[in-house]
């Protein structure tokens, strides 16, 4: 580690701030610290003295972190900060209740009116039930990721490659209801050949509602998990050129 | 324009705003520059620390006043942020010049020696 890798090891841990920009903050000072020590050492000063002088002059108080804080800091963790600790915290329960309470209405108010969830039936609910979780988990990471500006890698990326995992789900999902809904009205065809073609095509009505909307939460899952992924791995690759900054003090490359 | 002086509230955040804003309109340049200039023109008296510095900058951008770069230092590769007044900037630097002097103009007859 250089000899300004504790410093601004101690200011990264210090400065709550979403990457890349408290990435940016640390090359800046990094840079800065480096550029004033080389200024101090061609007035004379000593490579000692130098380095002692331009950390001098970082000073980097609790207001000013504070200020950088809100400078940086998006427009909506700015108006969460204002409601204190507790209120986000009520306040973050409160819309994943009335999230949750939306989705099973809103989905329960469009199955008479919309053909597709209708004739999807049973079916709709099943898959439903398992895209469901998925889809409260995107929500859940996109607030982390931009409401509160989270940035540790590991806490973003757990559960991450569930929404993934839970899309893959829904759709092997609707292919078995599917795939079930024919077994059960080939049997019930064998058990009453007059009936055959009435349960063929509510066979074909139902189970290929249920197909269609799976696959529809299924893709609408994964490309919540791109967005996330992307995201995420901006964050991470903030970190890691911030650890590389914190061990050599020589900000080089990556995120600008 | 001329009716509009500085808050007193404000004169902190403002003194310094302007210092940084006036340092830039000399030439573009880093952060530590910046402080550097500050201070050797002002003799000492006004002394930027990077803590009084790096909000100001940083806020001055925000509001797209002082546009900030990214540059890469061709010997070491090391990258070094450097900053410009923008349009908008220049503009502001007029305006608030002539806020600060209006301030002055009306503040010594409050506080001089009646004679």
């Amino acid at each position: 580690m250089n000899e300004y890798g504790s410093v601004l090891r101690s200011l990264s841990d210090r400065l709550d701030l979403p990457q890349p920009a408290r990435s940016r903050v640390l090359i800046e000072v990094a840079a800065d610290l480096a550029d004033l020590e080389a200024v101090y050492i061609d007035r004379g000063s000593t490579p000692e003295q130098a380095r002692e002088q331009a950390l001098e002059r970082l000073d980097l108080s609790d207001e000013a972190i504070r200020e950088l804080v809100r400078v940086h800091g998006s427009r909506l963790r700015r108006g969460l900060d204002r409601l204190g600790e507790t209120g986000r915290r009520r306040g973050e329960r409160l819309a994943l209740v009335a999230l949750l309470v939306f989705l099973v209405a809103g989905t329960r108010a469009l199955l008479p009116s919309w053909g597709l969830l209708a004739d999807a039936g049973r079916g709709l609910w099943v898959v439903s039930l398992v895209a469901i979780p998925g889809i409260l988990l995107s929500i859940t990471k996109g607030y982390a990721l931009w409401g509160r500006d989270e940035y540790d890698p590991r806490k973003l990326r757990t559960g991450l490659d569930a929404i993934l995992a839970l899309g893959g789900l829904t759709a092997a999902t609707g292919l078995t209801l599917w795939w079930f809904g024919l077994r059960t009205a080939a049997e019930a065809s064998a058990q009453s050949p007059e009936l055959g073609p009435a349960y063929l095509i509510a066979w074909l009505t139902s189970g290929s509602a249920t197909v269609v909307v799976s696959f529809q939460l299924a893709i609408l899952l994964g490309m919540l998990w791109l967005i996330l992924a992307g995201r995420t791995a901006r964050v991470e690759r903030g970190e890691a050129e911030m650890l590389l900054i914190e061990e050599l003090g020589q900000p080089k490359g990556g995120e600008r | 324009m001329a009716d509009r002086i500085v808050e007193p509230q404000e004169l902190s955040r403002s003194a310094n705003e302007l210092l940084v804003m006036a340092a830039l309109d000399r030439g573009a340049g880093h952060g530590y520059q910046l402080a550097l200039d500050v201070e050797e023109r002002s003799g000492g008296a006004f002394r930027f620390n990077h803590g009084t510095l790096y909000p100001i900058l940083h806020r001055l951008e925000e509001r797209g006043l002082v546009a900030g770069s990214w540059s890469d230092d061709s010997s070491g590769g090391r990258r070094r942020k450097s900053y410009a007044l923008t349009e908008n900037g220049r503009k502001h630097l007029v305006a608030e010049r002539e806020a600060w002097r209006e301030f002055f103009r009306r503040f010594w007859p409050m506080v001089e020696e009646d004679r």
